[in-house]
């Protein structure tokens, strides 16, 4: 391996201030490509939360087999808890007497319950049985990665270099308490921060960033840096987290440490990190003696155990609920083992294999999977293995993150399970499907005065939760009266009537669809506004907002909720801003009306060659490189030339030629975009301000492009396919090719193979592209193989894109020299 | 590896170590698929050895050598195949500073220029001569019990005075590392502590403060005969609930743990239950053949501590081991049954192998990687078995190595709470309250245990059986006493004991005097900035100091100033030592200084 430019996470801190809630000016730049590139845009808002019952929990205390009271009192007569004083879920299974508030959370359907869960190879370590479980893998001598760490750094290579960035800004995982958890141990470095007190994370002074040697001790100076680079990355997003949120529920127990963990989890996640999975602990479970107390089994150190988890997740719950973020938080227990089904002259229980695992949460499946040991027969010993526990872990990431079973296939590479594990419904099949598309906020408009008077800054915000208190939005705005109108599109998840909320100090109103539906254009504070709509799924629908500060303190905060959801600030998933746009990036242009594409006559490269249509051929004269010049006009390179979309002559008349030519950058080379709906745009040439279009509405091969007045119709509407980085969904990799294609060596120096074996004998097109989404590589290849030249390529990661018809397979290629 | 390569690989590349991943130092083992031994073959072969060759453990599977860095984004590393070979090179200050810091908590400057001064073997020499046996815990606060300013460790026992008695001990045991000679004594119980771990959870200090004594004793002494004094330990039985293990009703914690993390260590599960160097089976043998001790009822057996044995409670049948032990047999030998047990665990080749990578890792490095395991392990191994376990002969060839001093090992290891806290107290020459004042005395010594408990290693309280993490939990080993929580934690720790001067609470105080410090150098020596600031640098952070950070050093004491003018206002000061302004101009650069020195990410490191 060779040395990494590391600590650039240092100086990225140093030189970018994160300010949550805002985006620095450059960062949408890189954000859509990145977001396609690792599926970040991905159900963002997501959070699972995994405690880990550290020594191994009595299961069969635990979650009681109501049916198997004669083998259990034989086995345990003076550790059993007596019939009696099981609380009963169903007429099968019961929770220790404990466990009240883990009842009626049960009852409110926020609890699953799986049986029997363990690995396939049990050992009786707490030590190697803990690495099992963190690791997810078939054996685990040295623990090297755990299987939530390896999810991570699939969806967010190369970290921590350049991390945070915008458009992940936060820690990918925390741990709470002092030492990272192995669960979150990824294949290069753990992908958790450990936190204690969010609150009151320092920052320390980050050291010089000079080579180290090449020894032990370099190592472990460039590690302490990495450390120091983290924590003074993250620690603002942290403490700002933890001034937007507070707990809200008096539920939680006092004396907790498991209770205390949620409180900041709860914080955390309600003050708007995006920080995706937490690992708390809760330790003492390891009960070989005194696990009851002798005169009662009902109580003693296991009962106080299982009370605390109980009274803390009951807290937690309602937390969640009363921070409106229930429905985006679910957590599991997780325990090296189980114990022994017979009890031992201390009152304890020796070692076991599996146990039962509980899942909690608004979007839990509140089920019991599984079934109960039977004591008097299979599971005399020991309570047997139902569920890998990898069954859970995978069904979760695929239904919860959205991993694809491919992705899943390969986070879990068993030799016992080559074809993945069983799925098991442990989340709610009802649950929503993730947020479609990639929002990026609303254009928000900042002016001096209270109405609106002088324009000092435009861009987008991702979301509308702003508290400025006396302070200006931005530098180049006035601290008091100031105004702020936001608009762009909003995207619902489900169907029905919303409630729109907006909390501002001061005046406010809000249209959604053309309509206003809170007017409130007066100067209060401390007073809730809302209005109601009725949308539809997945539909884009105007919205705009008004706002201004008259002097003093200044907040604004949009939210929503509906029936099928609950309340929360609009998130950044779901808003469009005003103007939508393209990235930059390599794409076909394809008609609406003829459904063929525009391409440079008989593959020419010279000057003047017209433009048609015509079928797909895959040839790169139907690819054109779209590059951005700003306010939407475009600069349309064809792929195969290196020239650019122009209108002959720089004429105005209609029906004109359009041709390829050598870029001038004047304005019948720039065409502006403008998206008419339905995943179309028209180009409209700036010098004549008239479209780009099929030639008479033709439909067939050959039809000339030309440009025309715009009349809304389907010849002059395209819709633009995006060739690289390839549309990705949430896999990295298509189906139907799979793992046939690959790159070596990766990382790469001077150069790189890539081969695609099994799909020979057919024209590929390949593409390599930067994170910035600009081609650096684009060639139609006929064989198995090419070779390419990355020796000027600077160091960093590129998407490889292999296309072969309609399958498209991406790889992530690292440059590192 | 290739960086993005990984999720191509099967398991066993995932869980092959890094020696043979990253290809310089591989061997047959990196082609050999562990998962294949899954069930029923057994280990495959080993890395050809040359070393000892009789020992069916030299098979050593290749999962326990070191796994790989937990960091891969770092640049590989050297390592080196120097073994235990004696060291032949120069001996100075580098070489006197790396083995202090290795063996000590924090050496002194003084300490370091004096072994610098001596030579090597005599050092080891010195290093290995066990320090004496200090009197025990005092009653240090009025609720301790007892008279005042006494031990406690012969009252009697009583509830009503644990709390403080447990405080007592472990206040009592960080004075012992603050106060410790040059010896290996105290950085060995603290091994054997995290070894042969117990904790002061079980709540009866007499039982925790005879089990420290215990170590103490053995520090340097025999490893099996440790295991025999531990196994019957009260301490011990209570910890791991071998006082609750009869044959009625057997508790297997003890005889699991005493196999798996005290004496064999574990070996990958080649089947069902078989953990290679024992079985689920032998554990449960194991536990039987340790049936019937029970503990001095309350307070301790005034016979050394050690448990009682009744036989009514002791399982006299026949135990059957497996083919790991050779399909012995032990039969009933009530109270001497447990040495039979030992004699049989400490037949076998693995206890010496496993022992010596614990030293290794707690003194050398966490990465033990084909070479050292060949070069340095083995040879360590042999030596403990052939010295019938006395750990001494074993230090001594290691801490007299070329291996030891090579450059890749010095400065390499994460410091340890204790390592951090007790040794910027030692290193900065802290002055706590006389041992006249015992309350004050503690309440100091306390504070820097507390330190030490905030970031995560409280000495008498290990957190897990296994004992803190760092020094088991591949792959980042001490790399997770760093964190985002304990280095701030760190740096606070520092930051108000050399801005204050020390810490004080209600009547007392721990003190440092940096000025005084400076004054006990050579009068030539504290006037030169140059020669001042190198030296603290080589003190507190490298025996080389980066010539780079000098500037960054002086320009911490001095601001822009020119070097000649720290030498002014030095001999200002000494000329006026009453005068409080010239005192406090000298002493607010001093300070500067050595928050700077002890900031740099290198202090962090020994």
């Amino acid at each position: 391996m060779k040395r990494r430019h590391f600590i650039k996470t240092a100086t990225t801190a140093a030189t970018v201030p994160l300010v949550i809630g805002h985006m620095p000016a450059h960062a949408h730049t890189i954000s859509a490509e990145l977001a396609a590139v690792t599926a970040a845009d991905q159900p963002t808002n997501r959070v699972l939360v995994l405690i880990f019952l550290e020594g191994g929990n009595d299961g069969l205390n635990t979650i009681i087999p109501r049916d198997q009271y004669t083998g259990l009192m034989a086995a345990r007569p003076k550790v059993a808890i007596p019939e009696s004083k099981v609380l009963a879920l169903t007429d099968k299974v019961g929770v220790h007497p404990s466990m009240p508030g883990l009842k009626n959370l049960y009852q409110e359907g926020k609890i699953g319950i799986v049986q029997g869960v363990h690995s396939a190879n049990p050992n009786g370590s707490h030590f190697e049985a803990s690495n099992v479980m963190f690791s997810g893998l078939d054996s685990v001598l040295p623990f090297q990665t755990g299987w939530a760490g390896r999810y991570l750094d699939n969806i967010f290579p190369g970290y921590p270099q350049d991390y945070p960035n915008p458009q992940m800004p936060d820690p990918l995982a925390i741990t709470l308490g002092g030492l990272s958890s192995g669960i979150l141990q990824g294949p290069f470095v753990n992908t958790s921060l450990a936190v204690r007190d969010p609150a009151a994370l320092g920052q320390l002074v980050n050291g010089p960033s000079d080579p180290v040697p090449n020894t032990p001790r370099g190592h472990e100076v460039k590690y302490l840096r990495q450390v120091i680079a983290s924590l003074n990355a993250y620690s603002t997003s942290l403490k700002n987290a933890t001034t937007k949120a507070k707990n809200l529920s008096t539920k939680y127990p006092a004396n907790n440490y498991l209770a205390e963990q949620f409180k900041i989890v709860a914080q955390l996640v309600a003050g708007g990190l995006q920080t995706r999975i937490y690992v708390c602990n809760y330790g003492g479970f390891d009960t070989h003696g005194g696990q009851v107390d002798a005169s009662d089994s009902t109580k003693g150190h296991h009962a106080n155990l299982l009370q605390g988890l109980s009274e803390a997740l009951a807290g937690f719950q309602d937390d969640l609920k009363l921070l409106g973020i229930q429905d985006r938080v679910v957590g599991m227990t997780v325990s090296e083992f189980g114990r022994r089904v017979y009890a031992g002259a201390g009152l304890g229980t020796d070692h076991g294999e599996a146990g039962p695992m509980i899942l909690f949460g608004t979007n839990i499946n509140p089920t019991i999977h599984g079934h109960n040991p039977d004591i008097s027969g299979t599971d005399k010993e020991y309570v047997r293995l139902q569920y890998d526990f990898r069954t859970i872990y995978t069904s979760i990431l695929q239904d919860w993150f959205n991993v694809a079973p491919d992705t899943l296939k390969q986070l879990f590479p068993s030799q016992d399970t080559p074809n993945g594990f069983p799925y098991l419904p442990v989340i709610k099949t009802s649950t929503p499907p993730p947020i479609p598309g990639i929002g990026n906020g609303l254009t928000s408009q900042y002016y001096n005065g209270m109405n609106f008077d002088t324009l000092r800054l435009t861009r987008i915000d991702p979301t509308v939760d702003f508290n400025w208190g006396a302070n200006a939005p931005d530098a180049s705005v006035q601290g008091n009266q100031f105004s702020v109108r936001w608009s762009g599109q909003v995207k619902p998840r489900y169907s029905g009537e919303y409630t729109f909320y907006v909390n501002s100090d001061n005046g406010r109103r809000l249209w959604i669809n053309g309509q206003l539906i809170i007017d409130g254009w007066v100067n209060d504070w401390n007073k809730e506004y809302s209005g109601k709509s009725t949308l539809t799924a997945n539909q884009l629908i105007d919205i705009k907002l008004e706002y201004f500060d008259d002097i003093g303190a200044a907040s604004v905060k949009l939210e929503w909720q509906s029936a099928s959801q609950s309340r929360e600030v609009i998130p950044k998933a779901c808003l469009f801003s005003q103007v939508s746009t393209l990235a930059n990036g390599t794409y076909r242009l394809m008609s609406k009306s003829s459904r063929k594409y525009i391409d440079v006559y008989g593959q020419s490269k010279a000057a003047e060659a017209i433009l048609h249509q015509w079928a797909l051929t895959g040839n790169l004269n139907q690819q054109w490189q779209i590059e951005n010049l700003g306010s939407n006009y475009l600069k349309l390179t064809a792929a195969h030339s290196g020239r650019v979309m122009d209108v002959a002559g720089l004429s105005m008349v209609e029906g004109a030629t359009i041709y390829q030519w050598d870029w001038k950058n004047s304005q019948n080379q720039r065409f502006k975009l403008t998206d008419v709906g339905g995943g179309y745009y028209s180009l409209t040439a700036q010098h004549s301000g008239k479209c780009v279009q099929v030639a008479a509405k033709a439909i067939t091969n050959a039809a000339r492009i030309v440009q025309g007045t715009y009349l809304g119709e389907a010849h002059q509407q395209w819709q633009f396919e995006r060739l690289s980085p390839a549309r990705m969904d949430h896999t990295e990799e298509s189906i139907t090719l799979g793992n046939q294609v690959q790159l070596y060596p990766n990382p790469a120096d001077q150069a790189v193979t890539i081969s695609w074996e099994g799909i020979a004998q057919q024209t590929v097109y390949l593409s390599v592209a930067n994170l910035a989404g600009v081609v650096v590589y684009e060639q139609a290849v006929y064989g198995s193989q090419q070779v390419v030249d990355t020796a000027q390529l600077k160091e960093g990661i590129y998407v490889v894109t292999v296309r072969n018809g309609s399958s498209v397979v991406t790889k992530k290629l690292l440059v590192n020299r | 590896m290739k960086r993005r390569d990984f999720l191509r690989k099967h398991t066993a590349v995932l869980s092959t170590p890094s020696a043979a991943i990253t290809g310089s130092l591989a061997s047959p083992q990196s082609t050999d698929d562990p998962t294949k031994r899954k069930g029923k073959t057994s280990p495959s072969k080993p890395t050809s050895s040359s070393y000892p060759p009789t020992d069916k453990e030299t098979s050593l599977p290749s999962q326990e050598l070191a796994p790989a860095f937990a960091n891969q984004i770092m640049p590989a590393i050297a390592r080196t195949a120097a073994g235990l070979e004696p060291y032949t090179g120069s001996w100075g200050y580098a070489q006197a500073a790396h083995l202090l810091r290795r063996c000590m908590f924090g050496p002194t400057r003084t300490e370091i220029e004096t072994a610098a001064a001596s030579s090597m073997n005599a050092v080891v020499a010195q290093l290995l001569t066990p320090a004496p046996t200090p009197i025990g815990p005092l009653n240090a606060h009025p609720n301790s019990g007892g008279e005042f300013g006494k031990p406690w460790t012969n009252e009697p026992f009583n509830w009503d005075y644990n709390g403080y008695r447990n405080y007592s001990l472990v206040t009592w045991w960080t004075g012992l590392l603050l106060n410790q000679g040059v010896s290996l004594t105290e950085k060995m119980t603290l091994f054997w502590h995290n070894h042969f771990v117990t904790s002061t959870t079980i709540y009866s200090p007499h039982m925790s403060y005879n089990y420290q004594r215990k170590l103490r004793k053995h520090a340097l002494g025999n490893f099996k005969t440790l295991a025999e004094v531990m196994t019957i330990d009260e301490a011990m039985l209570v910890y791991l609930n071998g006082f609750q293990n009869e044959v009625k009703g057997p508790n297997e914690n003890y005889a699991r743990e005493l196999l798996e993390l005290f004496t064999l260590g574990k070996g990958p599960l080649i089947g069902p239950g078989n953990y290679t160097h024992y079985t689920e089976d032998d554990v449960k043998a194991a536990a039987k053949v340790l049936t019937g001790w029970y503990t001095w009822y309350q307070g301790v057996n005034p016979d050394d501590g050690k448990g009682i044995f009744h036989p009514e409670r002791h399982d006299t049948s026949t135990k059957q081991f497996s083919a790991a032990f050779q399909n012995r047999k032990i039969t009933n030998t009530g109270n001497r049954e447990y040495l039979d047990l030992l004699n049989m665990i400490f037949a076998q080749a693995s206890p010496a192998t496993f022992l010596c990578r614990k030293l290794y890792r707690w003194f050398v490095y966490y990465v033990i990687d084909e070479a050292a395991e060949q070069n340095v392990i083995q040879p360590m191994a042999k030596l403990l078995r052939d010295n019938n376990y006395e750990v001494a002969p074993v230090l001594k060839a290691l801490f007299s190595s070329a291996h030891f001093y090579d450059i890749v090992n010095v400065g390499c290891l994460i410091k340890s709470p204790l390592e951090h806290n007790v040794g910027l107290f030692r290193q900065l020459e802290a002055v706590f309250p006389p041992a006249s004042q015992p309350s004050n005395r503690y309440w100091m010594w306390e504070l820097v245990n507390w330190h030490s408990k905030s970031t995560y290693q409280e000495i008498g309280f290990p957190p897990v059986v296994a004992g803190w993490p760092a020094y088991y939990q591949a792959p980042q080993f001490n790399e997770l006493w760093a964190s985002s929580v304990t280095m701030p934690l760190r740096k606070e720790a520092r930051r108000s004991l050399i801005q204050d001067q020390g810490y004080y609470w209600q009547n007392t105080s721990v003190n440092i005097n940096l000025i005084a410090l400076i004054q006990r150098l050579p009068a030539e020596v504290a006037r030169d900035v140059n020669q001042l600031v190198t030296t603290f640098a080589r003190l507190l952070i490298s025996d080389e100091p980066n010539p780079a950070r000098i500037p960054v050093y002086k320009e911490a004491l001095l601001g822009n100033l020119p070097d000649f003018e720290w030498k002014l206002q030095w001999n200002d000061f000494l000329a006026n030592p009453t005068d409080n302004n010239k005192r406090e101009a000298v002493l607010g650069k001093l300070k500067n200084l050595f928050h700077t020195l002890t900031d740099e990410v290198e202090f962090q490191l020994l």
